[in-house]
């Protein structure tokens, strides 16, 4: 079943001089527990297709579709993780991460039994009581991923979520979020700008092009599941790395 | 210790002020020398101390209205747009009215006791408790409270989560400005007409001419201001840990 569609979106951001045309025709379907990457340059409008779908921004023309629904309430469907962590400076880790749960009604005492079971999964463990300018930048990720996951909502929107972080934290973060994915299954779309990331992580790629931002390809990535770091080097895996960065530079 | 040069000023000027009285040739009396306030200090405190207690709780009282009336005030603006296109611009203009030329009234409509001494110190605290929220308020972070929004946060949800803690900062900045301005306000307010208060102590002791006795009133009006400053700094520790942690 397919819990996203984009059905041809058009968006342009009006400025006082000019209008700036942003994302052209996008078209694109993520079914039930897929995990789909979102590849593209800088400044291409990948953020904008997720505020699109977030309804933060409303779309010049095209459909988007939630559960096969237009203009859900993607508030109760969706749970999105902005490209910056933004966490509540002025709350603790533990009050942090049941945020949305609190938002929605249930008490603290509650959200927190939940958060708290959870905090070993996301390497937080000893640091509930912190606030987030205590933490290193992987642990603010993963508080804010874990803030996302906690929200239980059937789809999650990752904007880049490792972007800011060193090669190595890196790599330990999309191993650890292959292995959350496999424990919580949801349906995930996730934006990056790393074609071997987006390889590594996804069942199916989308590469955008230079602003405005159209669909250049559609890549499935059908390597098997559990993905493991050897895989990178084998020759699958770089052949399909090879066909998405050919579709970049073109 | 971070209060080392400010002391070593402090001590400094006193210093220099006390040579200025020994050296100079005009009559003593004119300008006492610290060591002349010193002198006093201990025999006057019991009545400054009785006096300073009503100037203080005018102060304080004042003071507590005004944080109320501006934090209501600053949720409103930023709930309904018009109040703050309409009102704040008014708000600022009202601070070119000299408080202490309306004053006057106050004595004629709320009469000698506390009342109009309250009204002055509202008046004169509001102003930076309204600014200093509103512009905080206003500084949170947009994609935060995008976040919020897509979590399907309300209005008032987003407003207690990020608004107002995001102001808080700015908001004890605002509180430290007008903590010092409300001895001050109600100083002011007992010039004009009340029968006790550090106020009137001072205009007695100028018509008097016992300006010795008017510096030691000065002395309790400082020492009640940076009391309540410190009060202030020390309930912003308490309230916002995060931000003095960010700031080590
Ligand atoms: N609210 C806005 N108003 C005007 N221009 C915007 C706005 N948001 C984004 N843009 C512009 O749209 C382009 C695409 O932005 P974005 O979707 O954030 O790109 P990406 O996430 O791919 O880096 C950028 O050039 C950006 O400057
Ligand atoms: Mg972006």
């Amino acid at each position: 079943m397919k819990k996203i569609q984009l059905v041809e979106v058009c968006k342009k951001y009006q400025t006082k001089e000019d209008t700036l045309p942003v994302l052209e025709g996008i078209s694109l379907s993520v079914d039930s527990n897929q995990f789909v990457c979102i590849v593209g340059p800088s400044g291409c409008g990948k953020s904008t297709i997720f505020n699109t779908i977030t309804g933060l921004v409303k779309q010049d023309s095209g459909r988007i579709l939630i559960n096969g629904q237009e203009q859900a309430d993607s508030s109760s469907m969706i749970s999105y993780m902005p490209q910056k962590d933004l966490l509540l400076p002025w709350r603790r880790v533990i009050d942090n991460v049941i945020l949305p749960l609190k938002l929605a009604g249930v008490s603290r005492s509650e959200a927190v039994q939940e958060a708290m079971e959870l905090m070993d999964v996301f390497g937080l463990k000893g640091f509930e009581e912190r606030y987030p300018s205590e933490l290193s930048g992987g642990m603010r990720q993963r508080a804010a991923l874990m803030r996302t996951i906690l929200a239980k909502k059937d789809i999650l929107l990752l904007d880049e979520p490792f972007g800011a972080l060193d090669a190595i934290t890196r790599f330990k973060m999309q191993s650890w979020l292959l292995q959350v994915w496999n424990q919580f299954k949801r349906t995930i779309l996730f934006i990056t700008h790393d074609v071997e990331e987006a390889v590594y992580l996804s069942d199916k790629i989308y590469v955008l092009s230079e602003r405005p931002g159209r669909i250049k390809l559609e890549q499935e990535v059908n390597l098997p599941r559990p993905r493991n770091s050897d895989m990178i080097t084998g020759s699958d895996f770089v052949k399909i790395k090879k066909k998405v960065l050919k579709a970049i530079e073109t | 210790m971070k209060y080392r040069y400010p002391l070593i000023f402090l001590v400094g000027f006193l210093l220099l002020w006390e040579a200025v009285v020994y050296i100079n040739t005009f009559p003593d009396w004119l300008l006492p020398a610290p060591s002349d306030v010193a002198a006093v200090l201990p025999e006057m405190l019991p009545i400054l101390l009785e006096h300073g207690q009503y100037t203080l709780l005018a102060a304080v009282v004042g003071f507590l209205l005004a944080i109320v009336t501006a934090l209501i005030l600053a949720v409103l603006m930023d709930v309904f747009p018009v109040l703050r296109q309409g009102i704040y611009p008014l708000v600022v203009v009202s601070q070119t009215i000299p408080i202490i030329s309306v004053a006057p009234l106050f004595i004629i409509w709320f009469g000698y006791g506390l009342l109009p001494k309250i009204v002055v110190v509202v008046l004169v605290c509001f102003f930076p408790v309204v600014v200093s929220v509103t512009q905080g308020m206003e500084a949170a972070e947009q994609d935060m409270v995008n976040l919020l929004r897509v979590m399907g946060a309300s209005t008032w949800q987003i407003i207690k989560e990020v608004r107002l803690p995001a102001a808080l900062p700015s908001f004890f900045a605002g509180l430290k400005i007008a903590g010092t301005y409300s001895i001050m306000g109600a100083v002011i307010g007992e010039w004009l007409g009340s029968s006790k208060g550090l106020g009137v102590f001072m205009t007695r002791a100028m018509h008097s001419y016992q300006f010795e006795r008017l510096f030691s009133a000065i002395f309790v009006v400082s020492l009640l201001s940076v009391l309540l400053f410190l009060a202030i700094e020390l309930t912003g520790r308490l309230v916002m840990p995060w931000h003095y942690k960010k700031e080590e």
